[in-house]
């Protein structure tokens, strides 16, 4: 067996010394896929994990929690009463609210947990390690993680300013928690302070945002239905980990689109490492006619074959882990705004054997699906070659026998299918995608071969002889020819397909922004880009009054946004001024009369509800619909359907004064001020800033600017999806230049033979450009036409998973920049590599004549 | 007439300079045909590519009826290449895609020929290599000695003053290749082309007016260095 294992370890010696260019493209092109794959899984396994565990930290053996249902929070007596029945073992009152930290060096958006000592009964690891910390310190109030810390500025006995809705505290610090006391959650966004303290800070004494609870062992189902029934009216009584299941939901289809993009990047991998084996086909086949005559037996032929491409999928994957690792440490670090806006994530990365798992089948199936064809290819000419020596595995494969129009047909009914598919059953839009892009470089050989015909038409007319020699090289080397052309259609198809699917949703999201915020000119909210959803409430009869008075302003109305938990789903609900004629953005609608459900909206008792949440549960307009709110359930009335609004798991729009009723009738989450007609935009912001300049927890925007900031938050999750375009883009660079390499390299005799029966410099630049320059162009094109069909295909899946109202906008630039792109690698690789043939002629040996 | 006048090229390796060629002298006339033997490395090919004006020498010099190949222009040289030379490679060398005819075309093509005339000038060319009915075939189907035969239709097509031949035989089995190197030394000589035949074949001294041994960079028939007679 080792013998048999180092004959083959041998062979692909012989290759890597032969071929080791071709051997480095395959391998590059598995390893972009499989990198891709990776970093995509880690960041979205780390938005998840790091939750899962930061819950778990601080909950520690509470199975139970009573969570407020708004941001106010229920009495704090209630932990008391739950105490004492008898079911339950242990409880812990928490106050949760969401600040921005200030200090010397910085600011950072922060989780701050008010709690008792209760907390560390319940024996969380989080819990206990900020417990520790703080016991012994009389220097100051709260307890930051190191790494906070340090991106403050700050120690113990340092104070930081602690800005929460309106409210500006100045708060010492009591204790840092060392990093290596808190493992992987070192990079948590939590703070620990005193339960009075936080309820001071959120002004709402006296009250808490959950109980964690305890039940005895057994008792859990029984304590559930007691606590149910005792407190489920006016608060939520569910598992602990409830939070994550909502995360999962939230981040439900960001998992999806990254796994969409994942796929693609993998099936791109494949195709460029296909491309990079086809080149070497050759070599192959003359290796394996070799051992035929030597008498090497069938199976070890095909044994040799694939190992090859084990090897391949191995150094590709191990390589693309070690790529996927770095970019999830540079691009993919930070946590989608939007997520973050409703949950207290962290940004440390979490990294399971499930990932790398993931990532090295990926890399596997890459690699021996990119070894298949180019393998049956080789054996079948080897086998065709020599049929007198060949075992009866080898003349099964020299029957294999595909016309170019069947292989055509098989590819274009794969690419019909696929299309058919996905316009049928949006869902499907991922597998469909990647039989678009399979389908498509199946159907490439017939294409060439008809592109020939047309260029060997031209090339007749032309005088330039170069044309007609490369027209003719292209016939004479078809494997090379393909290879070239689907770098370009794969490169091409990439692009418009990320770029332009990326284009339709942020254009989707900018229009959804304008449309909400085309009622004031001015906007304030607590807080900074966390607070993107502007769920953080605060008292504003004042700041409104004080606004009110400025001569600038016509009128300053409250917006009450808050997030909402239904079963399965926490959905943002948007409080409307009723003052306001529009309630519902007009960008967003899906079903229903706008003018009607805006009256109806105005009115109050109806709200309008996203279409997906609407499917959910089979809701049409006018029916009756619950909802659980702090003030209990209540009864309201669907009036028209909705997009998301930005928020994947769902939206509500609701009248504000209802919502007021409905949550608490003291605070707004939002004011937008109208400018009286005449006044300028900047000197309106100018005048409401210094108007509440003594409010540094409050942030003034222009339209524009909350525009951009809420398109630039929501949109993160695919702007950083663009993003993987770059390592496709390097990595078909790369391809090209190592194409166009081993195309000249191969070649070179028969190149520097042109030469000297009297092609000029000029001449052989122009047949290599024409040669690889205008296959890949053609190829790009063809990627183009693809990529924009599939970029239609996939606005489809995207309305269907995300909810958001994308239209198609043909992403021809994109197509265009690739293929100049491509052109200019093209023309400049043809020039410089001419150059350095002729420069490094300096073994004519190898020049003329094999010796 | 070709005449190289103590030519020396050497090239830098990791081991010391490299002496390809030596001081080396010979004078080729018209309708001679030189065979010139040498083992690998002994600098044969070099010996090519300095006639063919693709490299230029470190000292001495190499003409062409009287003209200096290193006091051309690189125009001038593509000229001369373009206008004087015949080329025919071990490794046939053919353009995959084309047919014979459009090949043996091609250095007229590359002249600014119009296509017509290049095509019934190949196809001459072609009638004279006994492969007229073989000209409208995908060269590279053809098998080694007619492919072969098309490289020399290649490099006479052009009427030539200097046919240069890289081991011309190195690819085909004996028979075949006797019957290509009589074709190319009739063809050349017809044309009255000066003609170099660098090979290891020793069948070759049967077609050539002359036999010179390349060893290190040297011509070393003694009689080679003093006079220009045509030995048959």
């Amino acid at each position: 067996m080792i013998e048999y294992l180092r004959t083959l370890l041998l062979f692909y010696r012989r290759h890597l010394r032969v071929q080791a260019l071709r051997e480095l493209m395959a391998i590059v092109g598995v390893a972009a896929g499989v990198a891709l794959l990776f970093a995509t899984q880690v960041a979205h396994r780390s938005i998840t994990g790091s939750f899962d565990q930061i819950a778990r930290g601080v909950a520690g053996r509470a199975t139970i929690e009573l969570a407020s249902r708004g941001p106010e929070g229920i009495d704090q007596g209630v932990a008391g009463q739950i105490e004492r029945m008898s079911d339950a073992k242990a409880t812990a009152p928490i106050f949760e609210q969401q600040v921005m930290a200030v200090g010397p060096k910085g600011r950072r958006a922060l989780t701050l947990v008010g709690a008792t000592e209760q907390l560390t009964r319940l024996g969380g690891a989080l819990s206990l390690q900020f417990q520790r910390a703080a016991t012994g310190s009389s220097l100051g109030l709260v307890v930051l993680p190191e790494t906070s810390a340090r991106a403050l500025g700050v120690g113990p006995g340092s104070t930081i300013t602690v800005l929460a809705g309106q409210q500006t505290e100045h708060l010492p610090v009591a204790a840092v928690v060392p990093s290596d006391r808190l493992g992987p959650l070192a990079q948590s966004p939590l703070a620990a302070a005193s339960l009075p303290v936080v309820q001071s800070l959120a002004t709402s004494p006296g009250r808490v945002t959950r109980v964690l609870i305890q039940p005895r062992a057994g008792r859990e189902a029984a304590l559930r239905r007691a606590l149910s029934d005792r407190f489920g009216t006016k608060a939520n009584v569910r598992p602990v980990d409830t939070e994550a299941r909502l995360l999962g939901s939230a981040s439900g289809p960001e998992r999806e689109v990254t796994f969409l993009f994942s796929v693609i990047s993998l099936v791109t991998g494949a195709v460029l490492a296909y491309n990079a084996l086809l080149l070497a086909s050759d070599g192959r086949r003359r290796f394996i006619l070799y051992l035929i005559e030597a008498g090497t037996p069938d199976s070890m032929i095909v044994a040799s074959l694939a190992f090859d491409a084990l090897i391949l999928g191995l150094a590709g994957s191990l390589l693309g882990l070690l790529a996927g690792d770095a970019i999830s440490l540079i691009a993919y670090r930070s946590v989608p705004g939007y997520i973050a806006a409703a949950f207290a994530i962290g940004s440390q990365r979490v990294i399971g054997w499930p990932t790398i798992a993931i990532a090295l089948g990926g890399g596997m199936l890459a690699a021996f699906a990119a070894a298949a064809l180019p393998a049956i290819a080789t054996l079948r000419a080897s086998a065709a070659a020599e049929p007198e020596a060949v075992g009866r595995t080898l003349s099964f494969t020299r029957r294999l026998r595909f016309s170019d129009e069947l292989v055509f047909g098989l590819g274009a009914s794969l690419v019909g299918v696929s299309i058919a598919l996905s316009l049928l059953q949006p869902r499907a839009t991922v597998v469909a995608l990647a039989g678009l892009a399979a389908g498509s470089v199946i159907c490439l050989p017939l294409i060439l071969r008809l592109l020939l015909r047309l260029a060997r038409a031209a090339a007749r007319r032309s005088r330039d002889p170069a044309a007609r020699i490369a027209v003719a090289e292209l016939s004479g080397s078809p494997a090379r020819s393909v290879a070239l052309l689907a770098t370009g259609t794969v490169a091409a198809f990439m692009m418009v397909l990320i770029g332009g699917a990326v284009a339709d949703v942020q254009h989707a999201v900018r229009r959804g922004a304008t449309d909400l915020l085309s009622g004031s000119q001015v906007w304030i909210k607590p807080g900074g880009p966390a607070n993107v959803y502007t769920t953080q409430p605060f008292v504003y009869a004042q700041t409104q009054r004080r606004l009110q008075g400025l001569g600038q302003v016509a009128s300053v109305l409250p917006w009450r946004d808050s997030f909402l938990d239904l079963p399965g789903r926490r959905v943002w609900v948007v409080g409307v001024p009723p003052q306001l004629p529009a309630q519902i953005a007009p960008s967003q609608l899906v079903d229903g009369s706008l003018a009607e459900a805006d009256r109806l909206i105005r009115k109050g008792g109806w709200v309008a509800l996203s279409e997906t949440i609407a499917r959910e549960h089979d809701l049409h307009i006018g029916e009756r619909l619950f909802l659980p709110t702090p003030a209990g359930r209540a009864t309201v009335r669907l009036a028209a359907t909705t997009a998301n609004y930005g928020w994947l798991s769902g939206a509500i729009v609701m009248n504000g004064d209802e919502h007021a009723r409905l949550w608490s009738g003291r605070t707004a989450s939002l004011l937008g001020v109208t400018l009286k007609p005449g006044v300028g935009i900047g000197a309106g912001r100018r005048a409401v800033e210094a108007a509440i300049r003594n409010d540094p927890g409050l942030t003034v925007q222009t339209a524009d600017e909350r525009s951009s900031e809420v398109s630039s938050v929501l949109g993160s999750t695919l702007t950083r999806l663009n993003d993987t375009t770059v390592v496709v883009l390097v990595a078909t660079v790369l391809s090209i230049i190592a194409l166009m390499l081993a195309a000249i390299w191969h070649r070179r005799e028969r190149l520097e033979s042109l030469e000297s029966i009297g092609m000029s410099l000029g001449q052989l630049i122009r047949l290599i450009f024409y040669e690889s320059g205008a296959v890949l162009l053609a190829g790009c094109l063809i990627g183009t036409a693809i990529g924009l069909t599939g970029q239609y295909l996939i606005d489809g899946w995207l309305r269907e998973t995300t909810g958001s109202p994308v239209t198609f906008a043909a992403a021809w630039p994109l197509g265009l920049r690739t293929v100049g792109i491509t052109a200019g690698i093209a023309a400049l690789a043809s020039a410089a590599m001419i150059a350095v043939s002729h420069i490094g002629r300096f073994q004519p040996r190898t020049t003329f004549s094999v010796e | 007439m070709l005449e190289l006048e103590n030519v020396r090229k050497h090239y830098a390796s990791p081991g010391g300079a490299v002496r390809a060629i030596d001081g080396v002298c010979m004078r080729v006339l018209p309708s001679e045909v030189a065979a010139v033997y040498g083992p690998s490395g002994s600098g044969k090919t070099t010996l090519l590519l300095l006639a063919a004006g693709l490299m230029r020498a470190d000292s001495g010099s190499v003409r062409v009826e009287g003209r200096d190949l290193a006091r051309l222009s690189r125009r001038e040289v593509l000229a001369y290449r373009r206008t004087k030379l015949g080329f025919v490679f071990q490794g046939f060398n053919l353009v995959a895609g084309m047919t014979a005819a459009e090949n043996v075309a091609l250095p007229l093509l590359l002249r600014g020929l119009d296509r017509k005339r290049a095509h019934r000038c190949a196809l001459d060319t072609l009638a004279e290599m006994g492969l007229a009915h073989r000209a409208e075939h995908p060269a590279t189907r053809l098998s080694g000695g007619e492919q072969q035969r098309v490289g020399i239709a290649r490099a006479l097509v052009g009427e030539p003053r200097v046919v240069l031949a890289d081991e011309p035989t190195g690819n085909l089995d004996t028979e075949t290749g006797d019957d290509v190197l009589g074709l190319l030394c009739r063809a050349s000589r017809e044309r009255g082309a000066a003609t170099i035949l660098v090979t290891h074949d020793s069948r070759a001294s049967g077609y050539a007016d002359r036999a010179l041994d390349l060893r290190d960079g040297k011509l070393t028939d003694p009689g080679v260095r003093e006079q220009a007679t045509v030995v048959r």
